[in-house]
């Protein structure tokens, strides 16, 4: 894609040129020579090569942030999916589960069942990363968008209507989200103790 | 009888979450790799305080269901979502998180939706 990775535009060699260049009193027209210097800088810094580390290490936070809600997505689709599964796989099963335990126990053969099942193990696992680097009561409003995945699925697979109210609440939730999330994610300042 | 299975709910739910995330802070960063995953389910085996949030939480579990079985989701929903209050309340005055004005806003918006949705 580069002619030329940056950083070899600025060889002294180069540089020199192009003083030589500037202290022309008639300086080619067209030619981007004049400015150089300002967007080649820029360039460097910003360009895919690793040369200036500097860009990477500028936010300390962005990369932790990034994190929390990678996970919060993780945890909320891997719980959506999960109960979908088990409800779709339980409502499948011709005996009706009740305080058997042996009734549970074969349910959970059912490859549907098993999986979600499965999900929900590793849902309980993502919600205990996510504990491990945010605030209980950020995790949790956050979290409650899944609320409103369970809604949009139960309309998608089981066929249930959406009323004006069930959309002013998932309006509700959002917000609420947006703004629990506009605040900082972990306030509990202590270190973690060995 | 309801009542009651609204309170079992709600108290065990506010417990197990208040004895993770007091855990998990302690704890650490950890991770959802492979070995993240292993190293998490190690300490749910080893450490006190989450196996007894583990026990909370299946408390929890079989109380929404048995109160999902006796009254209608619509009521089942929202009355578990007072955990939330609880668990937000207890965040501030046991784990010391900085609940400010704009969380606490944040938290009842998400709150009312969720009444709302169970409708």
């Amino acid at each position: 894609m580069w002619g030329r990775p940056p950083g070899l535009r600025g060889t002294p060699s180069s540089r020199s040129g192009r003083q030589s260049l500037e202290s022309l009193p008639g300086r080619p027209g067209g030619r981007p020579q004049t400015g150089a210097s300002a967007p080649l800088s820029w360039q460097a810094e910003n360009s895919v090569y690793p040369a200036s580390p500097g860009c990477y290490h500028q936010t300390v936070d962005q990369p932790r942030t990034m994190r929390t809600y990678l996970l919060v997505l993780l945890f909320i689709g891997l719980r959506g999916c999960g109960n979908l599964l088990l409800a779709w796989g339980t409502k499948r099963l011709p005996a009706v589960l009740g305080v058997h335990p042996a009734a549970y126990l074969q349910s959970m053969l059912d490859p549907a069942v098993a999986a979600g099942i499965a999900m929900l193990i590793f849902s309980l696992f993502t919600r205990m990363a996510l504990l491990s680097i945010a605030d209980l009561s950020f995790v949790l409003p956050v979290t409650a968008v899944g609320y409103v995945l369970a809604a949009a699925l139960g309309k998608l697979f089981l066929h249930e209507e959406v009323t004006a109210v069930r959309w002013l609440a998932a309006f509700l939730i959002f917000a609420g989200v947006a703004v629990v999330g506009s605040t900082p994610q972990n306030t509990t300042k202590e270190a973690p103790a060995k | 009888m309801k009542w009651l299975l609204v309170a079992i709910t709600v108290v065990a739910t506010a417990l197990s979450d208040l004895l993770q995330s007091y855990e998990l802070k302690r704890a650490g960063e950890q991770s959802v790799s492979a070995r993240g995953i292993a190293r998490l389910a190690g300490m749910v085996a080893r450490r006190r305080y989450l196996i007894l949030s583990i026990v909370c939480l299946a408390f929890s579990f079989f109380a929404f269901m048995a109160l999902v079985q006796s009254q209608p989701l619509s009521f089942a929903v929202p009355a578990s979502a007072a955990s939330f209050i609880l668990e937000t309340i207890a965040a501030k005055l046991v784990l010391h998180e900085q609940v400010g004005p704009r969380r606490a806003a944040g938290t009842l918006l998400v709150l009312g939706g969720i009444v709302l949705l169970a409708r």
